[in-house]
């Protein structure tokens, strides 16, 4: 990807046209100079909203709360950001936003007891790297089981039986059928935590660190997984739909500063910025492809795979010998509009406390037209039994499609409750 | 006959043991019941869309294939079991395909018999002077699908109108679908992705001697929830007579890597063929135009109007299980994407190119008008001079006689 080719004449950089082009862009070769502006300045054109002059003189700037994960993107953002903040400090003497680290240790789940002590270091290293007094940049950690000390007292009785709030997750997530159903409740909870750790501290935007590549594998898994109505809002900078009636006025943004680039676009910005590469840890989940021979993009043959990790792994292929068509996938999706009419009827409704089509587990809008469609099917089916809704304090009439169809086949009799 | 103890679970719906469990929800059913079952789903499907009216005559676009096939036995079998008045009449099309088409034919014509339904058969040659074989012999078998598409929706079209029919039936099924879902959003075709999940579309048909230009001919897929397997499944256990041998064409790159993705996807969880479905669905909701001053869904550029790749008729022809060529799609798309990059990258539009118009297109061209009018060579609605079928006559006839020199000079 970078490195001089060996005793082969270098082309010149195709933007200064002096330096030797020395890395790869997206179809030109360029000098790391201007590789890493290249890189920097699609996200920095995100963060439009949160100029400086955006934000009034007597205002502490906006804290933004940026999920961070000791991956590549989460980790390329933080660098990005920070150094755009430095500049705005450079030029203004102050900054139009504050940052917000959030990461969230999910080894209760995962079981990497040895993989979270080394990011709980990690992350020390980071907040002294990055943070400190006057750096605008916070750092906060969290459990994935806090996601239960949001719950809802009025829900179904709690007993002293549940257990701490890592027994409730794990039995949660037991109970799921599948390893599809799994990984997609895990992310949807992760997300929700997100969300009330944003509106806990007065965040008005969440910054995820999706690239393009992500972004595309995400458009199609969501798609695959029954998600399409939700799609816009899970792929595009937007205003989050909160429910009215637990959150009046409150505006939530969500906002991608990574999606126009792709991910070994990242990989090369990340091994041309020495300094962040201790602070970087790859994800060991990386499911090992059986690509068969005669596909055009390998996709892995194995039953045992998720359907996230299988989207993972077509976009990681696709974007070495495709990666316009997979920015042309996001650039796609985001031309399909959130039905927003609907939040805006969703607010009135909250106003005359009508209930709001929120699903409960995923917290998206439910669409309304398609609800028929999934109770009908139900109806015939009878897999998503009402011993497991009324354990979990869900209503099957509070549930999407998506969100029903990852809680069909999940084990009754456990104890499992859904933590929001 | 004794019962003895067995631990196959007995069926859904009747104390029989269950023979089947079905791949679209796992359902165990006893034989009996999973055709009724499948029989009913597609009644269901038919009244909830309301697909037909009493009296009306349908064509069933019938290529001898299993989708086809069970489309036609079931429909029939409906007809007459709940009394439905629908006029059925076989239409085929005969592409010119040797060892597929020809011995296809004679399957649709000994279901034509066992149905009592009317059989018509319509040829490329007749209609085109074109036998598929002879295209392939001169474009190569790259962009055959897109010629085949093309000619056969026109074919379809115009054996309607002969007939004096306006609803023609496809066997698209819900496999199909899902992959048409897939393999636009890959395509970044907005259009066509918010109306490839309809039920029922609307299509141009020939209107040479009519002066009602607004003449459509419809088309319906009623087996659009069926489950490739269960359509499988249907046909051997009704012990229906079809055609098994796949066409030998590979399928254009997007349609093959799409197709990939939903088997492996359906591997993975089967309901995912179904949920892939309700997202196309909810897309093309959520892409309707809201109110008359907004229209969400962009106005077709002119160059995918050529787009040919033909998401309606992509069966029989073009369901190949070998992936293995037909990549050029793909590398195209990529390229032309890139071009625009390039071109645009001091520009703000986001205009993207057809993703198989065969020439690369300026894509800063204005967009015309998308006035209908009849195709000045044979008649066909268009909104261009010729239709597509007429252009690609033109350059498929410009280059036969070369053919014809080098068949010489390797004789
Ligand atoms: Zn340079
Ligand atoms: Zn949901
Ligand atoms: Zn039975
Ligand atoms: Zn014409």
């Amino acid at each position: 990807m970078t490195g001089p080719q060996p005793a082969r004449p270098v082309p010149p950089c195709a933007r200064c046209k002096c330096s030797p082009g020395t890395v790869t862009g997206r179809n030109d070769p360029l000098c790391s100079t201007c590789f890493i502006s290249y890189a920097r300045s699609k996200p920095i054109k995100r963060m439009d909203p949160f100029r400086v002059r955006n934000n009034p003189t007597n205002a502490p700037p906006p804290l933004l709360l940026l999920p961070f994960s000791f991956g590549v993107s989460s980790l390329t953002l933080l660098h990005i950001l920070k150094e755009h903040m430095s500049s705005q400090r450079t030029r203004v003497g102050r900054t139009g936003y504050g940052l917000l680290v959030v990461w969230v240790d999910d080894s209760g789940i995962s079981g990497d007891g040895p993989g979270s002590v080394r990011k709980k270091e990690t992350f020390m290293g980071l907040e002294s790297h990055f943070g400190g007094e006057g750096s605008g940049i916070t750092f906060k950690s969290v459990q994935l089981e806090d996601i239960y000390t949001y719950s809802q007292p009025q829900g179904a009785p709690t007993s002293s039986a549940e257990g701490t709030n890592l027994e409730k997750l794990r039995v949660l997530i037991s109970s799921l059928p599948s390893l599809s159903s799994k990984q997609d409740i895990l992310t949807t909870l992760l997300t929700r935590l997100f969300i009330r750790l944003a509106i806990q501290h007065s965040s008005p935007a969440i910054l995820f660190s999706h690239s393009t590549t992500r972004l595309a594998e995400k458009t199609l898994s969501e798609t695959a997984k029954g998600r399409g109505y939700s799609v816009p809002w899970s792929t595009s900078d937007c205003t989050i739909p909160l429910p009215p009636s637990q959150f009046p006025h409150r505006k939530l943004q969500t906002i991608y500063p990574l999606r126009d680039l792709l991910k070994k676009e990242l990989h090369t910005y990340l091994s041309l910025t020495p300094s962040l590469q201790p602070f970087h840890i790859p994800s060991s989940s990386s499911s090992s492809a059986t690509p068969s021979p005669q596909s055009i993009i390998p996709i892995s043959t194995a039953k045992d795979t998720s359907i996230d990790s299988l989207m993972h792994q077509y976009f990681s292929q696709m974007e070495q010998t495709y990666p316009s068509i997979v920015a042309n996938v996001v650039k796609t999706i985001g031309r399909v509009p959130a039905p927003t009419h609907l939040v805006a009827l969703a607010e009135v409704a909250a106003e005359v406390e009508q209930s709001v089509p929120n699903c409960a587990v995923c917290g998206f809008p439910i669409d309304i037209d398609e609800a028929d469609v999934w109770e009908e099917e139900d109806r015939d089916v009878k897999k998503l039994s009402v011993g497991v809704l009324s354990e979990l304090g869900v209503g099957v009439e509070e549930l999407c499609g998506g969100c029903r169809r990852s809680l069909e086949g999940a084990k009754e009799g456990v104890g499992a409750r859904w933590p929001l | 006959m004794t019962a003895r103890p067995q631990r196959r679970p007995a069926c859904l719906q009747c104390p029989s043991p269950a023979k089947i469990k079905r791949p679209k929800n796992g359902h165990a059913l006893c034989i009996a019941h999973f055709l009724s079952t499948f029989e009913t789903e597609v009644l269901q499907t038919m009244e909830t869309s309301g697909l037909f009216s009493r009296g009306e005559t349908i064509a069933i676009g019938a290529s001898g294939g299993k989708d086809s096939t069970v489309l036609a036995s079931v429909l029939s079998t409906l007809n007459t079991r709940h009394n439905l008045g629908l006029n059925l009449h076989l239409l085929s099309i005969d592409e010119g395909i040797v060892g597929y088409r020809d011995h296809s034919l004679a399957t649709v014509q000994r279901n034509a018999r066992q149905y009592g339904l009317p059989l018509t058969v319509l040829s490329y040659r007749e209609l085109y002077g074109w036998t598929m074989d002879d295209v392939v012999a001169t474009v190569g078998k790259k962009s055959n699908c897109t010629y085949c598409g093309v000619f056969r929706r026109q074919a379809l079209d115009r054996g309607c109108e002969m007939l004096n029919i306006s609803h023609v039936v496809t066997g698209h099924n819900a496999d199909d679908m899902a992959e048409t879902v897939l393999m636009n959003l890959l395509r970044g075709d907005l259009p066509r992705l918010a109306r490839c999940t309809a039920i029922t579309t609307r299509s141009s048909s020939s209107s040479s001697s009519s002066s009602d230009a607004s003449a459509t001919v419809r088309r319906s897929k009623p087996l659009k929830y069926a489950y490739q397997k269960e359509i499988v499944l249907y046909a051997h256990h009704r012990k229906l007579d079809y055609f098994t041998t796949e066409c030998t064409y590979a399928p254009e790159a997007f349609r093959g890597s799409a197709r990939d993705l939903v088997k492996a996807l359906e591997r993975v969880r089967p309901t995912a063929i179904m949920d892939i479905l309700r997202s196309g669905e909810a897309f093309a909701g959520l892409l309707r135009p809201t109110d008359g001053n907004r229209t969400l869904v962009p106005p077709q550029k002119c160059a995918e109007k050529e787009c040919t790749c033909n998401e309606e008729d992509s069966l029989g022809t073009c369901s190949s299980t070998s992936f293995a060529s037909g990549e050029g799609a793909m590398h195209i798309h990529e390229a032309q994407l890139r071009n625009l990059h390039h071109h645009h990258h001091h520009h703000h539009t986001t205009e993207t190119p057809s993703p198989s118009s065969p020439s690369p297109k300026n894509p800063t061209a204005k967009r015309k008008q998308q006035l209908l009018r009849s195709c000045t060579q044979c008649g066909y609605l268009t909104s261009q001079d010729l239709c597509q079928a007429c252009v690609m006559l033109q350059s498929l006839n410009r280059s036969r006689p070369a053919v014809m020199v080098q068949i010489e000079h390797d004789g």
